[in-house]
């Protein structure tokens, strides 16, 4: 064959692409059209941001009228003051305190006022489908608000945004380091913005996020490999509903979500009665995480990452923490004692679109 | 139909007619060209004398040296001339803020040569003596390190010269590997390093005709194939006169194209060829396109190397193919714009049938590099696809236009193929835009940043273009019609001609032209072949010059006189 | 310094290589009257030039009033605290003659060179070096280049056609080019010599030899980058020569401390901004040091590629493609582009005047010389081009007019420019670019 008739071969062959109209292009190529179903009718997200839900209001006036709670520091010196004449021991004084820590007791009174915080707002889920009194009214005017973590934790600065250095860093590390890699799939999807019968999947990731250009925020469209290092004991799966772009799913009964310190291995948070409520698009998932954490396993988690000396940059005295999470617990009654070991809480999440990579299947395919 | 197509010009590139009604150019049929068909006469290039590029710097000192030391090397960018960088090592100079670089760069490289972690396996013996000269041990190193770093063997008196600087050097300093280290440093700023002086000889077997001498074809061959100098085997080939004895250049060559260096020699011709020093300072406007990163850029250049260098030397393929194969690799960074999955790391991808993409025009290299930072161009992608893949010259827009014609103030219009039909219909304009328009708008489904879109503005993209007298619809379309587009390979050829030569192929080079061009489709387009084809042939080892010659004044003299009768 | 390079030095102070010297304090540094240096020798006169993309729009740039005291039109209203250091000539030419107008290229060839190139290639060496011939020779560094584009190739300046002087471009680097290892502090108070220094100093008198030999064997053309390249060599014996040489102290010399982190890479105005003021306080920090005595600034190439953010197109294109906003009569975000230049531009002149010289500032003892491409940016055109000329040329020139050229070539402020410089030529330029007469409003 000549290059002339190649040529001419060449030319008629996309005449008949022409007509291909272009409404039927972007039928074809729903991949990328994202119109309503993802493609497959599946769809991951990759956790970006996360912060223990609270309710803040300027200056914190409505809910710490009383000030914020002391840390370690300041307790330290109430207990132990300098000019006291005292002769102290190492073995009586801060190793005993360092002990409380990991050693915690509700058996003694706390010698600290705990200041919880106050008012009836709160983020967060009705996780038990009841509306008592101790329940928030969500900014949004929903009643029934379950989250009792936020009247122990909302007055201690170190988990306040912007610049409280758990609400900062904890977040740091969490997209910073891959070990705290945290996904959904969702499947069998027919519409992102309404289908009531959707399966969720949480798995744990093992790559890096990617950042936008500016190296600060996050793009959607990466790739994500499940970690099966763990089996299957981080791997889930539940039924949702979205409605009108809304994912909500069902509650599980136990769920362990991965929340690390760099270096220190084991670190998650156990909630029972783990829900999601996210607004979906085909970038991103945001919304809240609910359930009732698990008061010991939450202590555990704390003093394992974070020292003293770190919790002491935002007035987080841990014992005293623990007690307050003791008293405020609100869910799943210890059945021998009948005390609650868990305590409602609520997680802002920010999530991006990935890929998910199960095991065995290849990025390419 | 209105063709375009004009013979491939037998220099460097040809300019496009910007006229606004093209005459028919005869399509060039190769027919009657037939492998058995002998090389003909041509009176081959010029010796030249070309500057080194950082690359090759580098690339030879870590021959030399071996890959432990640090070479944070940085040479002037040199201009594009005809369509390659390459083409301006023969007249580039150095200049003396350049030289100063090079100066640290050499006062670095000859510390961590001596420094006590290397010299125990880089220096071939110990001398006497630590604390001062040591002839014979010196003389081992200079001689052999000179040897490479000239791709010469050294005359007697030059590696004494070079002995007796480092025994200067190692008294003054009380240390043998100081005054070794001194001597170093001035051989790697030496002229002889940085400079390639191409000398000539002789032609035994032609008589009256000129050929590279040995050395200078062991250089010229090693730079085209390796992007390096000659290694120890190929110097040895020319020293002893294998490298021009019988089936000797032959023999140098296969082993050439059989090493793995060819693919980093290749690299670096198809980054020149691919203009993809541009990417060093390619950037998008985050606001527009946050998910293109630098990563990215690096990465789009890296992709379209790996997808050529595996395409034409793993797979042995028909480098027509490049513009239509689905096969690449891709990259988490990358992945995003593609819209895909990537594990980390370089990966094979293949996309799919159905896949808008196909071809290294729609690979991201290509539509990001040719484009605004903040949106897509027509103009720079229909320019870039005739100056870099057909070696055509789309000329500048004239000066003292008013532009305002083709920025159509109505800033509604929600397509490129709306914005720019201004350029269509403005004569002056039309000229050019009517063979740069048509391709870009083709590949107009792909953003500024490569990635895919259906719409822009909320309108529907027309994709269709044409290239060519061939019309077709997006870019799978606009692949397959450069494909069969037979410029296409001719300037492969002209360009892989230029690179080896070390400039734009002259008037008479045309029949050599011609017959790498028979001979390259004979062998199906493979990109060895052709490289085989031209390394072995007499249009690349033969010149027209001696350097020397023309440097003695009389000959200069005469030269002129010759010049001035003949007007 | 390597444990090598310690025992060597050491080794050299044993032998009674090293030399230590005491310095005076500062004060002593000048004469009397504080304007010229305790030897005796003036404050030296320094050139440098600084170079834009893209020209402006004449109705907001080119004030109405001349001379002194000139009005500060919008696009140029940010040289309020400059002004009276800054001559303004306006409504220059840039004649092509028979050559064609090359796009972004004869207009800035012609400021800097009086020829208009017939190709795209610098028909000659440049105003600069030109200058760095007569008083670079001096110094460490004959002239400095450097660029805010993060872009190598972004240079004014050229030895010949083929040997641009390449710019840096990165803080980082051009801090340790200048303040690194190799910088010797006038004013410390020990002076080390390093013996590697003599050594290294006879190899290159070797090298040069090779150099010699090779001229002769290859032709006039590459004879000629040969010997470019061994004026190369010349300027590293001239550094070597001064590291053996105690530098007279220099008063208003203060190094930076420590080395600068690296900004953003990227083509956004406020990027480029940023990093050109960061080249700039190196540069000129280089010129108090007396390292160099000419010097060159890019802030943006003729095709200027930078980008304001949200815009989708780079200044280039933008003042191809931006309709002219019907209020207003220009161009708005092409102006914008014009506005962040001037600002720099601002930046780069005010850096002079902060650096104390004598009884006045650095300023007083440089001439910088800036051009742009084009006139008006829409139509790329080279005539009603800006030219300016800041500083005082150590006294003998005059700063603070606005002068219309009417037409007249662009060349004739480079050849004034060069005559306030001692520089002594009849004439510069070529063909209708020849200029042979001075400005003289701006001669003291």
């Amino acid at each position: 064959m000549s290059q002339f008739e190649a040529a001419n071969t060449l030319h008629n062959c996309p005449l008949s692409l022409r007509t291909i109209s272009a409404a039927a292009l972007l039928m074809s190529l729903g991949s990328v059209a994202m119109a309503g179903a993802p493609d497959g009718g599946r769809i991951g997200y990759v956790l970006t941001e996360r912060h223990w839900a609270l309710y803040q209001t300027e200056g914190a006036r409505e809910e710490c009228p009383q000030g914020f709670n002391i840390g370690p520091r300041e307790q330290y010196d109430e207990l132990f003051p300098e000019d006291s004449g005292v002769e102290r021991t190492e073995v009586d004084t801060r190793l005993m305190r360092e002990g409380r820590r990991f050693h915690r007791t509700t058996a003694d009174e706390d010698p600290f006022p705990f200041h919880d915080a106050q008012g009836t707002t709160a983020y967060g889920l009705n996780l038990d489908g009841k509306v008592s009194d101790e329940d928030f009214l969500s900014p949004e005017g929903e009643d029934g608000i379950d989250n009792q973590l936020h009247r122990a934790i909302g007055c201690i600065s170190i988990y306040r945004g912007p610049d409280g250095t758990f609400y900062h860093f904890s977040n740091l590390f969490m997209y910073g380091n891959a070990y705290n890699r945290w996904m959904i799939e969702l499947s069998g999807v027919d519409d992102l913005a309404n289908d009531n019968e959707v399966t969720v999947t949480f798995y744990r990731g093992l790559d890096d996020l990617v950042t936008d250009a500016s190296g600060k925020g996050f793009v959607a469209g990466g790739t994500q490999r499940v970690d099966m290092r763990w089996g299957q004991s981080f791997i889930q799966e539940v039924q949702g509903s979205i409605v009108d772009g809304v994912l909500t799913t069902q509650p599980t009964d136990r769920t362990k979500f991965p929340w690390s310190f760099p270096g220190i291995g084991g670190g998650f948070h156990l909630f029972r009665d783990f829900q999601l409520k996210l607004t979906l698009t085909p970038k991103t998932a945001e919304g809240i995480l609910a359930g009732y954490v698990d008061v010991e396993q939450y202590n555990h988690r704390l003093n394992r990452n974070w020292t003293t000396h770190h919790q002491s940059y935002g007035q987080l005295s841990a014992a005293s923490l623990y007690r307050a999470m003791k008293r405020l617990a609100d869910g799943h009654p210890d059945p021998d004692t009948g005390a609650n070991t868990a305590i409602s809480a609520a997680v802002d999440v920010i999530m991006h679109q990935v890929h998910i990579v199960h095991p065995g299947q290849q990025s390419a395919d | 139909m209105r063709l375009m197509y004009k013979r491939a010009a037998p220099h460097g590139s040809s300019k496009v007619f910007c006229a606004g009604v093209l005459g028919f150019v005869a399509l060039v049929m190769l027919a009657g060209c037939s492998e058995s068909d002998p090389e003909p006469e041509t009176p081959g290039t010029r010796a030249l004398v070309s500057l080194v590029t950082a690359e090759q710097y580098r690339n030879s000192l870590s021959y030399i040296f071996g890959p432990g030391v640090d070479l944070q090397v940085e040479f002037a960018p040199v201009a594009r001339t005809e369509g390659l960088l390459a083409n301006s090592a023969a007249i580039a100079g150095i200049g003396s803020s350049q030289l100063q670089g090079i100066q640290g760069v050499a006062a670095s490289v000859a510390s961590q040569v001596l420094d006590t972690k290397h010299r125990n396996y880089l220096v071939p013996c110990r001398p006497e003596s630590i604390d001062g000269p040591d002839e014979a041990c010196a003389t081992r190193f200079l001689s052999r390190v000179g040897r490479l770093l000239f791709r010469r063997a050294l005359t007697d008196d030059e590696v004494a010269m070079h002995v007796k600087q480092a025994g200067s050097a190692a008294e003054q300093l009380e240390s043998f590997y100081a005054g070794l280290e001194i001597a170093l440093e001035g051989m790697l700023i030496s002229p002889e390093g940085l400079f390639v002086v191409e000398r000539a000889e002789p032609d035994p077997e032609n008589p009256g005709q000129l050929r590279l001498d040995a050395y200078s074809l062991a250089s010229r061959l090693s730079y085209f194939l390796w992007n390096s100098a000659p290694d120890d085997e190929l110097l040895a080939a020319a020293e002893s006169g294998e490298l021009q004895a019988s089936g000797g250049l032959e023999r140098a060559v296969d082993r050439m194209l059989a090493s793995p260096r060819l693919a980093e020699g290749m690299r670096a011709f198809l980054d020149d060829m691919f203009a993809f020093d541009e990417v060093k300072t390619l950037t998008k406007d985050s606001t527009i396109y946050p998910e293109f990163t630098r990563v990215t850029a690096e990465d789009a250049r890296e992709q379209t190397l790996r997808t050529s260098i595996e395409h034409l030397l793993a797979n042995d393929g028909d480098y027509r193919d490049l513009f239509t194969t689905r096969s690449t690799v891709m990259s988490p960074a990358l992945a995003i714009i593609y819209g895909v999955p990537a594990e980390p790391g370089w990966t094979p991808h293949t996309f799919p049938d159905d896949s808008p993409r196909s071809g290294l025009l729609t690979q991201v290299s290509f539509l990001s590099l040719h484009a605004h930072p903040g949106r897509s161009s027509v103009t720079l992608r229909g320019q870039a696809l005739r100056e870099r893949f057909l070696c055509q010259t789309v000329p500048e827009p004239p000066p003292g236009i008013d532009f305002s014609v083709v920025s159509n103030p109505d800033a509604n219009y929600p397509t490129q193929r709306q914005r720019v039909r201004a350029h269509l219909e403005t004569p002056s304009c039309a000229g050019c835009h009517r063979i740069t328009d048509p391709i870009g708008l083709s590949l107009e489904r792909f953003d500024g940043a490569g990635g895919f879109r259906l719409t822009e503005n909320g309108a529907v993209i027309d994709a269709s273009g044409g290239l060519d007298g061939f019309e077709f619809e997006g870019a799978v379309g606009l692949g397959k019609a450069l494909r069969e587009n037979p410029e296409l390979p001719r300037c492969l050829v002209q360009r892989v001609y230029s690179y080896g030569t070390g400039a734009p192929p002259a008037m008479e080079a045309r029949p050599a032209l011609d017959y790498f061009n028979a001979e390259f489709a004979a062998r199906g387009y493979r990109l060895r072949e052709l490289l085989r084809t031209i390394a072995l042939s007499k249009a690349f080892s033969r010149v027209q010059n001696d350097p020397g010659e023309e440097s003695n004044p009389e000959y200069q003299e005469e030269s002129r006189i010759s010049v001035a009768s003949s007007r | 310094m390597s444990q090598w390079n310690r025992r060597r030095v050491l080794k050299g102070m044993l032998n009674g290589v090293g030399v230590s010297v005491a310095l005076p304090f500062l004060d002593v540094f000048l004469d009397g009257n504080g304007t010229a240096l305790a030897s005796g020798a003036p404050m030296p006169v320094r050139f440098g030039t600084w170079g834009y993309g893209l020209g402006g729009t004449s109705g907001i740039f080119v004030p109405k009033k001349t001379g002194a005291g000139y009005d500060l039109p919008e696009e140029i209203a940010s040289w309020a605290p400059v002004r009276d250091d800054v001559n303004l000539f306006t409504n220059g030419s840039a004649f092509p003659d028979s050559s064609p107008n090359r796009n972004h290229f004869t207009g800035w060839v012609v400021s800097r060179t009086g020829v208009a190139p017939e190709i795209d290639s610098v028909p000659t060496e440049t105003i600069d070096v030109t200058v760095a011939k007569q008083i670079g020779r001096a110094t460490r560094f004959n002239s400095l280049t450097a660029t805010a584009t993060a872009d190598a190739r972004d240079t004014y300046s050229f030895m010949n056609a083929s040997t641009p002087n390449t710019p840096e471009w990165s803080p980082l680097q051009f801090y340790n080019l200048l303040f690194g290892a190799d910088f010797q502090d006038p004013n410390a108070e020990e002076f080390t010599l390093d013996p590697r220094i003599i050594a290294r100093r006879s190899v290159l008198s070797g090298v040069m030899e090779q150099s010699r030999s090779m001229m002769k064997v290859v032709g006039a053309a590459d004879r000629e980058r040969l010997d470019q390249y061994f004026t190369g060599l010349r300027q590293l014996e001239t550094q070597f020569e001064q590291r053996l040489t105690k530098p007279d102290p220099i008063a208003s010399c203060l190094p930076p401390g420590e080395a600068p982190v690296n900004p953003l890479m990227d083509k956004s105005a406020d990027a480029v901004r940023l990093r050109h003021q960061m080249m700039t306080e190196l540069m000129v920090m280089a010129i108090a040091c007396d390292q160099t005595r000419v010097f060159n600034m890019t802030y943006s190439a003729a095709f200027s590629s930078i980008i304001k953010p949200g815009y989708p197109k780079p200044h280039h294109t933008c003042t191809h493609e931006e309709p002219v906003d019907e209020r207003t009569g220009y161009q708005q975000n092409a102006s914008w582009f014009t506005r962040r230049a001037m600002e720099s531009w601002v930046d780069f002149v005010e850096a002079f005047k902060k650096i104390p010289e004598g009884d006045g500032t650095l300023l007083d003892n440089v001439l910088i010389l800036g051009t742009t491409d084009v006139g008006y940016a829409r139509t790329h055109a080279i005539d009603g081009m800006p030219v300016f000329l800041a500083g005082r040329a150590g006294g003998k020139g005059k700063s603070g007019m606005h002068i219309d050229l009417k037409g007249g070539s662009v060349s004739q402020v480079g050849y004034t420019a060069l005559r306030l410089l001692g520089i002594d030529k009849s004439s510069w330029g070529t063909l209708s670019n020849e200029s042979s007469e001075v400005i003289h409003e701006v001669v003291a």
